[in-house]
């Protein structure tokens, strides 16, 4: 288990609902409404309970966001990708700062890049630059910004996205876990290795036992052709995997980037 | 324009005007499932003869890290060796989705399969299409049921989501 533990205690905060201050609100739907809300989070999540008193937090105040965004999150999770977008598009027409959840979901969950990116980049228009974090905390979601346009092929606009963010939070001292791990990657698809190799290698300091950032060192290594040090991080990668480190598993869908034993094995038998 | 024409324009407007308004509702309190995404047994699709250990209480996939052999690699490996495209998929674009439940042996059945476009409407995609992605999820038969820090083994809820774009898998997820 404590191979996980690494990046699966960062994906609970999805799970963690704070209550919301109903008294900020004035007129008495929205009051009414956010107080359903906080009973409604109180049961278990997709429960008809829970689903039935988010349905009368609605009612009471059909454009209350918070009711509309939470009802749809068991759907999501749960493969409904219908019924979560008819909720969640009500949530984004109350208040637009809800792009940024929608974007973040298309991204994770469908990797529906192209309406991911528009969402994102409207939460980003809006917000002044700083569309926010993604919903587990993982991600300043410019970093995701990026790697939706890597995904489309965008490789110059994703190493813009990267580079802001990463200038910007380095300033701040606030880097993402896994953000020169991907800008890393990125610069490897665009067979800049040294840059790739500069990345990883501060991605190793931010983050010393991630299995993942070995393997593409030891892949980087070789593109270089520092043969021994590759081959060298794709053992370490290996044994961190297996034995005394952690590797990417988020409880509710694949990572972008993440490695398996099975790359780390194929990568060490292609240098036998 | 004569007016048999007018006429038909104006049932075709108030039909789309109709299903429109149908995909982008709420749903009803009356509609809803003691839990989101719950599957009741249907014994004219369903193996009567289904283990579960539990057969109330059937947790998500997310919740003890029900798994494959070989994670999601392991998935996607199997599917796209299997996966044959055929002409007649040409206009499949959008997701489909195979929930179904993975037991504490993990065997898995109970399948349902939905269909959306790529605007996430409701939509039909071609049947032979939809019985290829089902025989390949049933055909998956290296689960780990999902167990808790005590070792309590369960069974789960699991789903297959296949992003289509004119009928060629371009992705899969979980």
């Amino acid at each position: 288990m404590k191979k996980l533990a690494g990046v699966f205690v960062l994906s609970f905060p999805f799970l963690v609902l704070a209550q919301n201050n109903c008294s900020v609100y004035k007129d008495a739907a929205h009051k009414k409404a956010c107080e359903l809300y906080n009973r409604a989070i109180e049961a278990s999540q997709g429960s008809k309970t829970s689903q039935i008193i988010f349905l009368n937090s609605i009612e009471a105040c059909p454009s209350f966001a918070p009711s509309l965004n939470e009802m749809s999150v068991p759907y999501l999770k749960r493969g409904d990708f219908s019924t979560w977008k008819v909720l969640m598009d009500q949530a984004v027409k109350a208040d637009p700062q809800y792009l940024s959840t929608r974007g973040w979901c298309l991204f994770k969950f469908l990797r529906d890049y192209k309406n991911s990116f528009q969402d994102l980049k409207r939460a980003y228009d809006i917000n002044s630059g700083i569309p926010g974090y993604s919903g587990d905390g993982d991600y300043d979601l410019r970093i995701v910004m990026a790697l939706n346009q890597r995904e489309m092929g965008n490789y110059n606009l994703a190493i813009k996205y990267f580079n802001e963010c990463i200038q910007d939070n380095e300033k701040k001292k606030v880097v993402g876990l896994f953000d020169y791990l991907h800008r890393g990657v990125t610069e490897y698809k665009c067979k800049n290795y040294q840059a790739a190799l500069n990345d990883l290698l501060l991605e190793t300091k931010k983050y010393e036992k991630l299995a993942d950032t070995y393997y593409y060192l030891g892949l980087t290594y070789f593109k270089l052709k520092l043969n021994r040090k590759g081959k060298q991080n794709l053992l370490k990668a290996k044994e961190l995997y297996l034995h005394s480190g952690y590797y990417r598993n988020d409880p509710y869908c694949e990572a972008l980037d993440q490695v398996y034993l099975s790359d780390i094995n194929k990568a060490i038998r292609s240098l036998k | 324009m004569p007016i048999k024409n007018c006429f038909f324009i104006f049932v075709l407007i108030i039909f789309i005007q109709s299903t429109l308004l149908a995909q982008n509702k709420i749903p009803k309190a009356e509609k809803l499932q003691e839990d989101v995404g719950d599957i009741k047994f249907d014994p004219k699709i369903d193996k009567a003869d289904f283990y579960l250990c539990h057969k109330d209480f059937i947790i998500q996939y997310y919740n003890f890290g029900t798994s494959y052999n070989g994670g999601g690699r392991g998935i996607k490996d199997f599917i796209y060796k299997r996966y044959h495209y055929d002409s007649a998929y040409k206009l499949a674009t959008g997701f489909i989705t195979i929930r179904f439940v993975i037991n504490c042996k993990g065997q898995t059945d109970r399948f349902r399969l939905s269909e959306i476009d790529n605007h996430y409407h409701p939509t039909t995609f071609d049947n032979g299409l939809k019985r290829q992605l089902l025989k390949i999820c049933k055909a998956l038969n290296q689960w780990i049921p999902g167990k808790d820090s005590k070792g309590n083994i369960y069974d789960s809820y699991y789903y297959i989501n296949f992003k289509l774009v004119k009928g060629q898998i371009l992705n899969i997820t979980p």
